[in-house]
């Protein structure tokens, strides 16, 4: 990868992955919000999308260990990718 | 103190590395020498866990590195240019270390002082990226990097590999004062005989992966290291 390129139009490493990864994004929200916004009204699917929005925040440090330990697991990979032995 | 006992790394079945037991005591200036493939920098990387050991183990303080992280924050490090983030400046690569280490400016300032002449206005305050410096340059980031943040234990792979000779005694000026001053502890490999005996109390010869000589006399070091490399 050419690191000294511009960012404008440049479009090295986007490949179809960076497209697919944005269904689960665009998806999961509704997934939360339609089974309530189906069986009660509109308000109780947001709040249900804005009470798990507000466990994230309270969890934050929780999520955020889980996240931490997996890189310390896979430290030796990681390191061993970074001087690009792989 | 750092301990490394019962060291082995093997690759299926050939073993690059096999250490019964080094001790190094605190602020000493430990040597390491041997030829390509001796596994010098993978005994460095085992070292500070950058590299699983097939089995035994490195203390550092009487903490195993594989299962701690504290060791960490004491240990500074330089191996090779993976280990700094090259698509940033030297400035803001050391605002980075700076916030992590959660030193002040006025810490940073004063800690890159020390390396102005070092440095010979070639890193400080250019809009360059680490990729695109020379190799001495890149070095010389990498050395300032890892003296950062007061550490008590320097690992240093070919620190004067690449960089030219005026910088390789300014170096080794560098190296003798922070022993003398903060009582760190360097671990230098190199293959410059004349610059590691000078500096170092004490050299280890490793071939093959295994220890198989401690020299500790100074006076005597050039001349055996120098009967050994001659064969």
């Amino acid at each position: 990868m050419d690191l000294n390129k511009g960012a404008m139009f440049n479009y090295e490493g986007v490949g179809a992955a960076q497209f697919l990864m944005i269904i689960p994004m665009m998806v999961a929200p509704y997934l939360v919000y339609l089974p309530f916004a189906m069986i009660f009204n509109f308000y109780a699917g947001l709040a249900a999308l804005g009470t798990i929005g507000v466990v994230g925040i309270l969890f934050f440090n929780q999520l955020a260990t889980i996240n931490v330990n997996r890189v310390l697991k896979n430290r030796h990979e990681i390191s061993s990718s970074f001087r690009q032995e792989l | 103190m750092i301990k490394v006992t019962e060291l082995k790394k093997q690759y299926k079945e050939a073993v690059v590395l096999d250490v019964a037991l080094l001790e190094i005591p605190k602020s000493e200036c430990f040597g390491l020498v041997g030829n390509n493939g001796a596994g010098k920098t993978t005994l460095f990387r085992i070292m500070l866990d950058l590299v699983r050991a097939t089995s035994g183990k490195v203390e550092i303080e009487g903490k195993d590195v594989s299962k701690s992280e504290d060791w960490k924050r004491t240990t500074g490090a330089y191996l090779d240019e993976h280990m700094l983030l090259s698509y940033l400046t030297a400035d803001e690569y050391f605002q980075t270390l700076r916030k992590i280490y959660g030193l002040s400016e006025a810490d940073l300032h004063l800690h890159l002082g020390r390396f102005t002449e070092f440095f010979n206005d070639e890193i400080v305050g250019k809009k360059k990226y680490i990729r695109d410096l020379s190799k001495g340059n890149v070095k010389k980031v990498g050395i300032a990097a890892a003296l950062m943040g007061n550490p008590e234990v320097v690992f240093l792979d070919e620190p004067f590999e690449n960089l030219d000779p005026s910088s390789q005694i300014r170096l080794k000026k560098l190296i003798l004062q922070e022993k003398e001053t903060s009582q760190v502890t360097f671990l230098i490999s190199s293959h410059d005989l004349n610059h590691v005996t000078e500096i170092c109390d004490r050299i280890v010869l490793l071939e093959k992966g295994q220890i198989i000589n401690d020299l500790r006399d100074r006076s005597a070091m050039l001349a055996e290291l120098d009967a050994y490399f001659t064969g």
